[in-house]
């Protein structure tokens, strides 16, 4: 019983915040659909910062072109929100893909320091580019419309949010067992050894970069959905350092990593609603704390314990052969 | 197969290799010897194609591949174990030798080419997932070789396989290279362990400051270990 939870703790999640729905009040229903965005982009940031082991800080810029892509398309070309929210992953990947280019000649901290500024540039046009993006002054998100049906409040959205946060999840469970997801893993690990393995690690880096990109980008459409109005300060440097603090303390390179930390950092500003300033104070903390104590983040630190199961890379289906003449021998897990 | 013919390369403005020049017949296991900051570790890492070569041609079974980057020099059967192994700590055992495969197989072959690995390193059996940090030293570069050989190289290359291993595991090691000599494969051996390098090369190249200062058949240097000495130190 405990081995199967344990083995299906994310559907388990998304069956109970389905269940929850059914009793939520309207400002938790809020809280829930932002909670499933913010595990979205986390997941997306994760792939970059936890499995490929890049320093990508410009999720907030990718979040920030999604979100006006998808309400962009939806306001001025009535485009179905179907088509928007993919549309704006898809721009959000191109971008990620195009800084990716330039941004895989530098690692580490210089990386962080292009993607910044990548970022800053993103502010920047979307400040001064009134015509489109309206300034400071933000833009109105028009509610998605299904079948004839307006889905303007949080129980509504809540379905597509939810829907959408399992595929991102399925595919990022996808990816890290493919051979992308080992060449991000390996490219993390040792440049080296990867190249002497056969991985093309620039190209590996572009596609860590367009895929992150577009989890962001999504994200960013799915969270003008939850706000039904949006504006630069959404989308800035702090923005950015809250999806960090959400991968660093739920558990960089684990898929359930992100839902721990979109989970505590989204409901933890509630508990300190009255204390706006030590809001920021205290995220900062909790990244120092984290990145010190705890660098493998609270998953790492249930996968060490042997509550949560460890990521597998590689197909279990292609292992079986292996599988089924160990069974004899006995092969033991550390 | 592999021909190394006036070989520069570096890094930065530092000139590392000045003109090495070698061959690695087929069949054969050729060792490169030399002492720390000899150039050993350069002279591999600019036929891999990690670093570019300034000067000189590298040829693999007659093509040129001194100004391929390494996936695809590895594309062409070359495939290098660094210098500490170099393991993706959080990947299993399994997951290694299924990286090593998947880049120059068939999905369906996969299965069997891991097989065949593992007939070379019965001891990982049991350990298969186990993550590669968790292992021992002596496991560590069994599953370093056995992720470049899940590749089917046609050359191998090893980066100075005995570092930080006990003896008795090096005379392991050195049992397991001749035995994938035997199956055909030719080995390019970089080692400091003079040991090591005379019990299983045929032939042998020393390296110091860049330069091939001396080479030929092992048995001209089995007695000349003093010699070794003042070379490699």
């Amino acid at each position: 019983m405990l081995a199967a939870v344990r083995s299906n703790i994310l559907p388990l999640f998304f069956v109970l915040l389905f269940g929850l729905s059914f009793t939520t009040d309207a400002y938790a229903q809020y809280l829930i659909n932002l909670m499933l965005v913010y595990v979205v982009v986390a997941q997306g940031l994760n792939l970059i910062l936890g499995f490929a082991g890049m320093f990508a800080f410009a999720h907030g810029a990718f979040m920030a072109i999604g979100a006006y892509v998808s309400a962009l398309l939806m306001n001025k070309f009535g485009v179905s929100y179907l088509v928007a929210m993919p549309a704006a992953g898809l721009a959000a990947a191109l971008v990620g893909c195009s800084i990716g280019i330039p941004a895989i000649r530098v690692s580490g901290l210089y990386l962080a320091m292009v993607t910044m500024g990548f970022s800053e540039i993103v502010q920047w046009i979307l400040r001064n580019w009134k015509p489109v993006t309206s300034g400071t002054d933000g833009i109105s998100v028009a509610s998605p419309v299904f079948f004839g049906v307006e889905l303007s409040d949080d129980f509504q959205t809540f379905y597509i949010i939810l829907a959408v946060c399992a595929v991102m999840t399925a595919l990022a469970q996808f990816i890290i067992r493919s051979r992308l997801g080992r060449a991000f893993v390996a490219i993390r690990d040792s440049e080296i050894a990867a190249q002497s393995s056969g991985i093309n690690v620039a190209r590996t880096k572009v596609l860590a970069f367009a895929i992150s990109a577009f989890y962001a980008g999504v994200g960013g459409s799915l969270f003008s959905l939850t706000q039904h109005y949006i504006n630069p300060d959404n989308f800035n440097l702090y923005q950015t350092i809250m999806q960090f603090c959400m991968v660093i303390v739920g558990g960089a390179s684990s898929l359930i990593g992100p839902f721990i930390g979109a989970t505590i950092l989204t409901w933890l500003p509630e508990l300190l609603r009255n204390a706006q300033a030590f809001q920021e104070i205290g995220f900062g903390l909790l990244l120092i704390v984290f990145v010190i104590f705890v660098p493998k983040g609270l998953a790492g630190l249930l996968i060490d314990k042997g509550i949560l199961p460890r990521e597998e890379y590689s197909s279990r289906v292609r292992g079986k052969w292996v599988v089924r003449k160990e069974r004899a021998e006995g092969s033991e897990r550390t | 197969m592999l021909e190394v013919s006036g070989l520069e390369a570096g890094y930065g403005p530092q000139l590392v290799l000045k003109g090495v020049s070698m061959q690695v017949p087929k069949g054969e296991i050729v060792a490169l010897l030399g002492g720390n900051g000899a150039g050993k570790t350069t002279t591999l890492s600019a036929i891999m194609g990690l670093i570019s070569a300034r000067k000189g041609t590298v040829r693999f079974a007659g093509v040129p591949i001194q100004s391929k980057p390494a996936h695809r020099v590895f594309g062409h059967g070359v495939a290098l174990v660094p210098q500490w192994r170099e393991l993706f700590s959080e990947m299993s055992v399994l997951e290694h030798l299924d990286l090593g495969a998947m880049q120059r197989c068939r999905r369906s072959e996969i299965g069997q080419r891991i097989e065949s690995v593992l007939e070379y390193f019965p001891e990982l059996r049991s350990h298969l997932h186990r993550r590669a940090g968790a292992l021992s030293g002596g496991q560590q570069q069994m599953v370093a070789i056995a992720r470049a050989l899940a590749s089917e190289p046609k050359l191998l290359m090893l980066d100075e396989p005995s570092m930080g291993l006990a003896p008795m595991i090096v005379s392991e090691l050195g049992r397991t290279i001749k035995r994938l000599n035997e199956t055909g494969k030719s080995i390019l051996l970089v080692e400091q362990n003079v040991h090591l390098a005379l019990s299983v090369a045929s032939y042998i190249y020393i390296i110091r400051g860049g330069t091939i200062v001396k080479h030929g058949p092992t048995v001209a240097f089995a007695d000349e270990r003093e010699l070794f000495q003042s070379y490699i130190g």
